[in-house]
């Protein structure tokens, strides 16, 4: 058994409705607390998405920004993301 | 896919592919990104399993440099890989049940595979190179990783070394397969249907995750 200091459960905006599978987080930002999370979702409508959670750096916790998932309509099968700024 | 200013937000800026045949028709297609190069864990195509690498440009336009055609032990794919914190080796975890170590360096794409075996080193053993090379590596990110491998551990009655020795090699599996994504202060995957996370504490995170007897 395991105790977690503190355990957040954020529900996934367009589940079932635009997207059926989210699978890889990826930070925005590899440094400090990331910045946000990027979310690849897909295999439901064609279409894959991309949703985005601002990571609050006190409690870890995430949440959703507005208007997110954004689409991706480049195929439905969006499975693995990592990313890159420069 | 570059982010842009105006709706949808994402833009595409081309579609990739092998030049060698390599692709995702097996069990799909995992990326990863270190010093300016992308590299793609293909799981099909005329040469699988393969490792391409792919130079990052302007625009997130990729150009590509080389493949690597590899796989696990026992002829494994992988599906997915990660970058140790200080980028200079990826690991990508096979289906056999091996694990791979590529090392990386500035702008030297050079892949050096060293592989172990997955079965979990007992007691007395000698540290396995792939464990000794993660352990160096991780540094500092070593609690933060250690953190990660915890909901999995079933090996609270070790000894202390044992002990590490086998959380140091959860933490290679179970964020690669799992697809933990740690940031400072937490730790985040997805379920089906929604993004869990918890949090790093900021100091001794094993004092405050310490699994109860029994």
């Amino acid at each position: 058994m395991i105790i977690y200091p503190n355990l957040c459960l954020t529900s996934l905006s367009g589940y079932n409705t635009s997207w059926f599978f989210a699978s890889q987080p990826a930070v925005v930002v590899n440094s400090g607390s990331g910045a946000g999370l990027y979310v690849s979702e897909a295999f439901l409508n064609g279409n894959s998405y991309i949703a985005l959670l601002r990571i609050n750096s006190t409690t870890g916790c995430t949440t959703e920004v507005p208007n997110s998932p954004f689409v991706d309509t480049n195929g439905g099968s969006l499975e693995s993301i990592t990313a890159y700024s420069r | 896919m570059k982010v842009i200013g105006t709706s949808p937000l994402l833009s595409v800026v081309s579609n990739y592919f092998s030049p060698d045949g390599d692709t995702a028709s097996n069990l799909g297609l995992g990326i990863t990104i270190s010093g300016g190069y992308l590299y793609a864990n293909y799981t099909g195509g005329t040469t699988s399993p393969a490792i391409g690498v792919w130079k990052i440009g302007a625009g997130c336009t990729l150009t590509f440099v080389r493949h690597l055609v590899t796989g696990g032990l026992n002829g494994g794919i992988s599906d997915g890989m990660a970058v140790t914190p200080t980028g200079n080796s990826w690991r990508p975890p096979y289906g056999d049940g091996s694990v791979g170590s590529y090392a990386t360096g500035a702008g030297n794409t050079l892949l050096s595979p060293r592989r172990s075996p997955q079965e979990t080193p007992s007691e007395g053993e000698p540290i396995p190179e792939v464990l000794r090379s993660l352990r160096t590596e991780l540094g500092q990110s070593l609690e933060i990783s250690l953190v990660r491998t915890l909901p999995n551990s079933t090996s609270r009655k070790l000894a202390p070394m044992g002990y590490w020795l086998r959380l140091l090699r959860m933490v290679e599996l179970e964020a690669l397969v799992l697809g933990w994504t740690a940031t400072a202060s937490s730790l985040a995957r997805t379920t089906s249907s929604s993004m869990s996370s918890i949090v790093i504490p900021d100091s001794k995170p094993l004092s405050r995750l310490t699994p109860l007897p029994g």
